[in-house]
């Protein structure tokens, strides 16, 4: 059944390892990645890993070139991601590093946690201890420019996305939702609950490692005094 | 060539664009780029530039700029029209304007974007090797932002290429636009999506055959489709996934929309269909109201159509640069 092998335009094709979000499912999602980079096809611009897939973008004009005979590109490109999955087994490791985040919760910085702590009948100090005594997985960058989706959420703090959406919430802040918590790099609408907010900038376009947390990475959270 | 911003009219939204940055969709950044690429090549084409060179894209109001520095300057695109001193000047025509007068860009009724380029393009910074303004992330093009009055943009090129002249208009006659009838459904093919086989075999017919309309909530980041409410599904549990322009998603409470240049880099809502390359600037062009009309191709037509239209633009190309 998996992986499943999809069109997603003339320009990018999306491949599924599963059907929920776990680390078999993610080292095959980054394994296919790395054997990607390693071995990129005329033509391949880059890859978006996501929870369950990896999408490959690449310029369908390049592809063609590349082709001794008229091909469609889409199906040139899936016929190699296919060949390269077929290739010798390796085991993606997981990256070791832990980053800690200093947040600074409740209050001005976590507009929602109030709303958050009624809604889990639980303190404000429970969901903080709860929060910050996870560790956390970063298991994609998505939706906007470095934002990181931290994965899991201990069960007493999940939670349905917010009813209405809050027209902006500054840079930093942390948010929970489901069963993730997320960072806003940029002022932005947010659809999460917003419980604090960080001092750390998460993506700097002009830096050579654009992202301060990547895909794999683990990350802590900690309370700062206000 | 320079120009100086001397007034944006109520609703301007003018940036700088370019076909965008592909590259660093893994860091979540989005494509960007020209909402009608086709447009933005043609600007750029009539001027013997790349249809890479960046163009500055104008949208919503009009318009005026002193001419501080004269050059060469060509406007494409169904949405807006160039006036130089008050005097209408054609369309996809490469056109010498002489310092110290007043350039005019006022919008037109038959689209919603054009396209000014000038020899060279607009000079920018490059981030992740794209000229393009991300204004969901505040960087490129003009300081990461819309023009404001006051602002000055300059060509890349110091030096006017004597060799370099307009294409003849005959030679683009058939590409100039259809302006759509807002009444008359305009017809968009479409790829089926991933997740196309989530709906039955009735509401695929009917995403097809039902007259739909666009919606008059519409950006950079995407276009809302209306008429759509049969496509409603149960399915919450969606774990986001890569998108890019041209993917129609389906939310779960909400119109579904067709994503444009600024869309995020993933989505959590089923991909039912996803719009060909070679239509999206007919989307970008779409005014609020307009019919639609869907109509399924398969990968290999879609491909076709797109690489027909590549080798298109490269004859134009080689054309401009042998006058």
């Amino acid at each position: 059944m998996y992986p499943k092998y999809a069109i997603l335009s003339e320009s990018a094709v999306c491949i599924t390892f599963g059907d929920k979000p776990e680390t078999s499912v993610w080292q095959q999602v980054h394994r296919l990645n790395t054997c990607l980079e390693q071995q990129p096809f005329p033509g391949f611009l880059t890859t978006v890993p996501a929870f369950l897939t990896l999408t490959v973008h690449f310029d369908p004009f390049e592809v063609f070139r590349s082709q001794a005979q008229p091909n469609i590109p889409a199906r040139v490109v899936l016929e190699h991601l296919k060949a390269l999955q077929a290739g010798p087994e390796h085991l993606q490791r997981l990256p070791e590093n832990l980053i800690e985040i200093p947040v600074w919760y409740g209050g001005t910085f976590g507009p929602d946690l109030p709303e958050t702590a009624k809604r889990l009948h639980l303190s404000e100090a429970d969901i903080i201890q709860l929060h910050s005594q996870t560790l956390f997985r970063v298991w994609m960058i998505g939706f906007s420019p470095g934002f990181p989706y931290m994965g899991f959420l201990p069960a007493a703090l999940e939670l349905p996305r917010k009813k209405t959406i809050s027209p902006k919430v500054p840079a930093g802040s942390v948010a929970i939702a489901g069963n993730m918590t997320c960072i806003y790099p940029n002022e932005s609408p947010a659809g999460w609950h917003v419980i604090g907010q960080t001092p750390l900038q998460l993506f700097d376009p002009h830096a050579p490692n654009p992202c301060l947390l990547n895909a794999g990475m683990q990350v802590r959270f900690i309370p700062q005094k206000a | 060539m320079k120009l100086r911003v001397l007034h944006s009219g109520p609703g301007l939204m003018a940036t700088i664009q370019d076909l965008g940055r592909p590259q660093a969709r893994r860091y979540g950044v989005p494509l960007s780029g020209a909402m009608d690429a086709h447009s933005h090549a043609m600007a750029n084409l009539t001027l013997g530039n790349a249809p890479s060179a960046a163009t500055l894209e104008c949208t919503g109001g009009k318009l005026d700029a002193w001419v501080e520095t004269g050059g060469r300057l060509s406007l494409s695109g169904a949405g807006g029209a160039l006036y130089i001193d008050g005097h209408p000047v054609p369309s996809n025509r490469a056109i010498r304007v002489p310092e110290g007068t007043l350039l005019t860009i006022q919008p037109l009724p038959g689209g919603n974007f054009c396209y000014l380029a000038t020899e060279g393009g607009w000079a920018a910074a490059l981030v992740f090797d794209s000229a393009a303004t991300c204004l969901p992330g505040k960087f490129g093009g003009y300081k990461g932002r819309v023009l404001q009055k006051e602002d000055t943009l300059t060509s890349s090129f110091s030096t006017v290429s004597p060799f370099k002249t307009s294409i003849e208009p005959w030679f683009l006659r058939t590409d100039a636009p259809e302006v759509p009838s807002p009444g008359t459904p305009l017809i968009i093919s479409v790829l089926e999506g991933p997740e196309w086989n989530y709906w039955t075999d009735r509401q695929q017919q009917a995403f097809l055959e039902k007259p739909v309309w666009i919606s008059k909530d519409r950006s950079r980041q995407a276009v809302r489709i209306r008429g759509l409410s049969f496509l409603e599904h149960g399915c919450g549990d969606f774990f986001s996934t890569g998108v890019c322009p041209g993917t129609i998603q389906v939310p779960l409470s909400d119109d579904p929309a067709i994503l444009m240049a600024d869309a995020q880099t993933t989505g959590g809502f089923p991909r039912i269909a996803q719009v060909i390359a070679v239509d999206l600037p007919k989307i970008a062009q779409a005014k609020t109201g307009q019919l639609l009309r869907f109509r399924l191709v398969d990968i290999a037509e879609a491909s076709r159509l797109l690489i027909a239209y590549k080798l298109k633009l490269q004859r134009l190309e080689i054309a401009v640069n042998l006058r």
